[in-house]
């Protein structure tokens, strides 16, 4: 019976059904499936009329699949034969390691009528290059018959071109036969005209952009070699692709252990503060794969750090959980210290080559030049001593009239200079005196800006040879000594930050600002270098927290209330201004007493000259973050608060660049903007500090930074030792008048 | 003792079986794998819960319903649970036993043409189920779970011809049996998923079966790589007529499912391993079809999920930390994608030391 039934049913399934006649007549997946009889226990669906018959006397097929993906090319060429898919290898994947900017990563731009940038493009030990590429864009001022942007690579021109990529990025090749293994300079020079003005406003409308991560060599995948070099050119070109290295782990890494691996990582691009995530090892693949990451892995037996290469191609540096720090000195070794602005000796002259900007040469019709430096940090003088600025300078013949030299200290003009009427000579030192107490302890910044007007304006700027303003290298500086004196400052702190520790609250969670924002500092834990004035102290130390962990953080030395600090770093008090707003429309005891409060607040400031207590200050500003030195005693604990719309990389960055910004953190407490600029809370009533014996020698500078910091209590403090003089005095001549009449 | 208290003392005893694993992380909060599961759903799972291999003509299959059971039931995600029950018991279910049908075809006049099981796919859903009841904290789902088991050991699970009273676990309920011996499918021999659905279900079969499998696989790899299919005979394994012997598409789960089974150092994951060493592939080429006898690699594949099983084989035969895993991916595959996700699923639950670097 079976026999009977069973075949009409095979032909039904595998002839008459439209899947199996689609395996037939396409050269598809095939899946070959005919029906099964014999079921136990199956009702038939056809003409089946046992299905409960035996399966050994069925000639029937097993459920079975095509799993094979039509257009593998390895496989399609191998079904049907026996070829060794080794034969014919694929070739590996190429793929670009991107340039290094000088100033960061991602677009970069260079902008002004002779600009300049500086790439570094790396190529790995043993890699055949394939190609050498620049990814740029301009703006849509630029007049390209008119305009030339020239390659340098390693000291030798290799390509120029006009430049007209104005609807986006375009690529340029360029040779590469000057390219070597390891570290290439390539310079870009950008020789741009404006289509229609010349003028300093046409300065800034010329420009070129460069994509680093559309920037550098192409070469094969497979030719990176698993050497500690390798590893650190294919890290360094993951960060300039902007794309960041993530740190991959099963679970939650040691603290210790991210907090050293970032700390090496981030000194490959020391200030940039790169995105060194953690990410699970299971995270889906993104849309490019990385060059090279971190993978944090179980201890084994085996070498606790390891590079190995990626399923994909790229390289992986394997850390064992375990690692000692000093097992990552091969592959990462910990980052040298960075130098820093050139630190001023007071007294002692210091020219431009000391301060290490050397001469300088302007060639744009609007070009500033900053000169950063520091002086001691117990530096202080804030009387009427003059510093001196001795200028060697010279500038073209024939500039326009209006043209003008400005010359800066910490962004107040000390000198105006014209830069026409006696052009193509270099003229006479001029000392330009200005006043010693626009420098601060810590940093400062010397800045010259030329301002040529374009002659005419409304026409394309004439081509000019050669520098429009040239200052010479011997110009000096000379800022007077001081007393050993300081003020409440948490600029030092945080320049010699990168020698101690940076972390989160206890507690924080992972996904927090706070965690975001640690990520990201750690990485500028590349110190600067330290000078003999830093302190014996403890190392510095900065702890971050955010909103829901303030109860964690020792605040309460500030005198900072929670509310006027949620309110501050953005947390919406719509009861407390409905308050304000209420309270306002009442007259009462309490409007009297803040009248009163205030006036008397007032009456405090001219005495005690400085910012209101911290929570007034605060009281009218918003900002993303404050930076707190919770005890001045403890200048080198610093707290970072971060506020509700802080987005990490910026905090980050604003932080790094105060270290070194004479705009940057000071005082005890300082409010990060949104902008990025930072205001500094100065506290009234802490008086500087002397630090070293009142002399007779150094008392005149002692009393005149007094005077200068409170006049009030200075001339008080003089009434009264003036009345105790008269007193004496009186007493003196009563008692010698009675003696004498006796 | 009755059925209840028989599945309540079973619950208990999977959820502890489990407890190192998927329900320990189900009950501490996000599972690691959701992020790959999420992509994994969005690409292959409709919103019907039917889960769709485009590959093989849009079809759907009890074992793609069975897989994707298991991983939703792994990290948690109850809705998509539900769904794929949904849809496979509306769709599937069309014996009057309560295995499922194993192929619906979207474009068929009828969906279900064929009304055999396939006894992996089967298996997997009991196992789902089970997984389910615990992450879900939904204990009547072992009731169903059993009933799957119960009637999955009547139909596939046999004697092994050579007499040895071992068990045999046959890929369906019909269809396998030749005039001299089964045709088996090793790798639907699931040691870990038969050891659990036993420990639930209280169908002992299964715990037998699964030590049983075990030795199979490893009779099989004494002759080289373990075969897609293979006969076994009274006087041992052959060749099955007609069928592939090739260690390919079937047979790379093989070390996959001894891995997550706890058998790391299985003879058969050593052979895997030392072939894919031993493989001289272009860089991404993972090798899918090798020659049983020689290694000799017959094709090769640049889908991701292939180069995962790979890399997970290679890391359980090393002393070393890290797998060699790519991140899990969708630009491939069903079949490939999914090997990849249950690969980074077995070395989750089973490997720590073989994460994925």
């Amino acid at each position: 019976m079976i026999r009977r039934w069973l075949p009409p049913l095979l032909v039904g399934a595998v002839v008459m059904s439209p899947v199996a006649r689609a395996q037939e007549t396409a050269d598809e997946p095939v899946i070959d499936l005919s029906p099964l009889l014999g079921l136990e226990g199956v009702q038939p669906t056809d003409e089946a009329e046992d299905p409960a018959a035996p399966a050994d006397e069925i000639d029937a097929v097993l459920p079975d699949y095509s799993r094979r993906a039509p257009g593998d090319a390895a496989a399609d060429a191998a079904a049907g034969e026996e070829p060794d898919a080794a034969e014919a290898p694929e070739p590996e994947p190429q793929v670009l390691f991107p340039a290094v900017a000088n100033g960061g990563f991602g677009i970069q731009r260079m902008s002004g009528e002779h600009a300049r940038m500086e790439l570094r493009v790396i190529v790995p030990p043993g890699a055949d290059v394939e190609a050498l590429t620049v990814s740029y864009r301009n703006s849509i001022n630029v007049l390209t018959a008119e305009s030339q942007i020239t390659a340098i690579l390693n000291g030798v021109e290799i390509g120029s071109w006009a430049p007209n990529a104005f609807a986006g990025f375009e690529t340029v090749s360029l040779p590469t036969d000057e390219l070597r293994s390891g570290s290439n300079e390539l310079i870009l020079l950008g020789d741009h005209r404006h289509r229609i003005f010349c003028g300093p406003d046409a300065t800034f409308e010329v420009w070129t952009e460069v994509d680093t991560a559309g920037t550098g060599v192409t070469l094969d995948l497979g030719q990176l070699s698993a050497q500690s070099q390798s590893l650190a050119d294919t890290l360094l070109a993951q960060l300039s692709s902007g794309g960041g290295v993530p740190l991959v782990a099963a679970g939650t890494p040691d603290p210790a252990l991210v907090a050293e691996l970032r700390r090496r990582i981030g000194g490959l691009m020391p200030g940039l503060l790169p995105d060194l995530p953690v990410e699970s090892a299971y995270t889906p693949a993104g849309e490019t794969p990385s060059l090279a990451r971190v993978a944090i892995v179980p201890d084994t037996e085996g070498p606790p750090v390891e590079v190995r290469r990626t399923p994909e191609g790229g390289l992986v540096l394997v850390v064992e959980e375990g690692a000692e720090p000093s097992a990552l000195d091969t592959f990462l070794p910990l980052p040298e210290a960075r130098t820093g602005p050139t630190l001023v000796d007071p007294g002692q002259p210091a020219s431009l080559d000391d301060l290490g900007s050397g001469a300088i040469e302007m060639r744009e019709r609007y070009e500033r030049v900053d000169v950063d430096f520091r002086l001691p940090r117990d530096w202080l003088l804030m009387s009427s001593q003059k510093a001196q600025i001795d200028l060697t300078y010279g500038y073209a013949a024939d500039l326009p009239e209006g043209s003008l030299l400005l010359v800066k200290v910490n962004d107040t003009t000390v000198r105006l200079l014209p830069l026409f009427g006696q052009g193509g000579e270099v003229l006479p030192t001029l000392p330009i005196g200005f006043p010693a107490r626009l420098l601060s302890p810590g940093m400062n910044r010397l800045s010259f800006e030329a301002v040529v007007p374009g002659d005419p304006p409304d026409l394309p700027c004439p081509p000019v040879d050669g520098p429009i303003l040239a200052i010479s290298g011997d110009s000096s500086l000379s800022v007077p000594p001081s007393p050993r004196m300081r003020r409440i400052d948490m600029g030092p702190t945080l320049y010699e930050l990168g020698s101690g520790t940076i972390e989160a609250v206890p507690g924080v969670a992972e996904n927090s600002r706070a965690a975001a924002v640690d990520a990201r500092l750690a990485t500028l834990a590349t110190p600067y270098r330290l000078d003999a004035d830093a302190g014996d102290g403890p190392a510095p130390s900065l702890v971050i927290a955010d909103l829901t962990r303030l109860d964690d953080v020792p605040l309460g030395a500030v005198g900072l209330d929670r509310m006027r600090l949620e309110t501050a770093l953005g947390v919406a008090r719509p009861d407390l201004e409905e308050d304000i707003a209420e309270g306002s429309t009442v007259w009462s005891l309490s409007r009297l007493s803040d009248a009163a409060r205030t006036l008397w607040q007032r009456i405090a400031g001219i005495a005690r000259p400085g910012d209101p207590p911290l929570d007034r200050w605060l009281s009218d500003r918003q900002g993303t973050a404050l930076l707190v030195m919770p005890r001045p005693d403890v200048p080198e604990e610093l707290v970072l608060i971060l506020g509700q719309r802080a987005d990490p990389a910026t905090v980050a960055a604003a932080v790094e660049k105060g270290r070194t910004d004479p705009d940057g953190p000071g005082g005890q407490a300082a409010l990060l903007n949104a902008d990025g600029t930072w205001e500094t809370w100065q506290p009234a009533g802490v008086a500087p500090v002397l630090e070293e014996p009142l002399t007779i020698r150094n008392a005149r500078i002692v009393a005149g930074n007094y005077a200068s910091w409170s006049p009030f209590i200075y001339v008080a403090l003089l009434t009264v030792l003036v009345s105790i003089s008269v007193l004496l005095g009186l007493i003196f001549v009563v008692r010698t008048r009675e003696s004498r009449n006796r | 003792m009755n059925r209840r208290r028989l599945l309540q003392s079973s619950f208990g005893a999977v959820a502890s079986l489990m407890a190192g694993g998927a329900l320990a992380q189900a009950g501490r909060g996000t599972h690691p794998l959701t992020a790959a599961w999420e992509v994994w759903k969005a690409a292959y799972l409709e919103p019907d819960g039917r889960v769709v291999d485009r590959l093989q003509q849009g079809a759907s299959h009890s074992e793609s319903q069975g897989y994707g059971l298991l991983l939703a039931a792994t990290v948690g995600d109850e809705a998509a649970f539900d769904s794929i029950n949904a849809w496979t018991m509306s769709n599937l279910r069309m014996r009057p036993d309560h295995l499922f049908a194993w192929r619906w075809l979207p474009d068929s006049a009828t969906n279900v043409p064929d009304r055999n099981n396939a006894s992996d796919g089967d298996l997997f859903y009991a196992w789902g189920l089970i997984r389910g009841a615990v992450t879900l904290q939904r204990p009547e789902l072992i009731d169903r779970a059993t009933d799957i088991a119960t009637d999955l050991a009547a139909a596939c699970i046999q004697p092994h011809p050579d007499g040895s009273g071992r068990l045999v676990f046959t890929p369906a309920a019909g269809g396998f049996q030749r005039d001299e011996g089964l045709i088996v499918n090793p790798s639907y021999m699931m040691p870990l998923a038969m050891r659990e659905v036993a420990a639930s279900t209280g169908v002992s079969a299964f715990a037998r079966c699964a030590d049983d499998s075990v030795r199979i696989i490893t009779d099989l790899a004494q002759g080289g790589l373990v075969p897609d299919w293979i006969e076994l005979r009274p006087g041992g394994a052959v060749p099955a007529e007609g069928m592939s012997n090739e260690n390919g598409y079937e047979a790379m789960r093989v070390p996959l499912f001894l891995v997550w089974s706890g058998q790391q150092q299985h003879l058969a994951v050593r052979r895997q391993s030392a072939a894919y060493a031993d493989a001289d592939t272009a860089r991404g080429a993972t090798p899918t079809v090798l020659d049983r006898g020689t290694g000799v690699v017959l094709e090769t594949s640049s889908d991701p999920g292939y180069s995962a099983l790979a890399g997970l084989s290679l890391c359980v035969t090393s002393t070393r930390a890290g797998a060699l895993m790519p991140r899990f991916s969708t630009r491939q595959p069903y079949y490939p994608a999914t090997l990849h996700l249950m690969t980074l699923l077995a070395q989750f639950e089973a490997v720590s030391r073989c994460v994925p670097i």
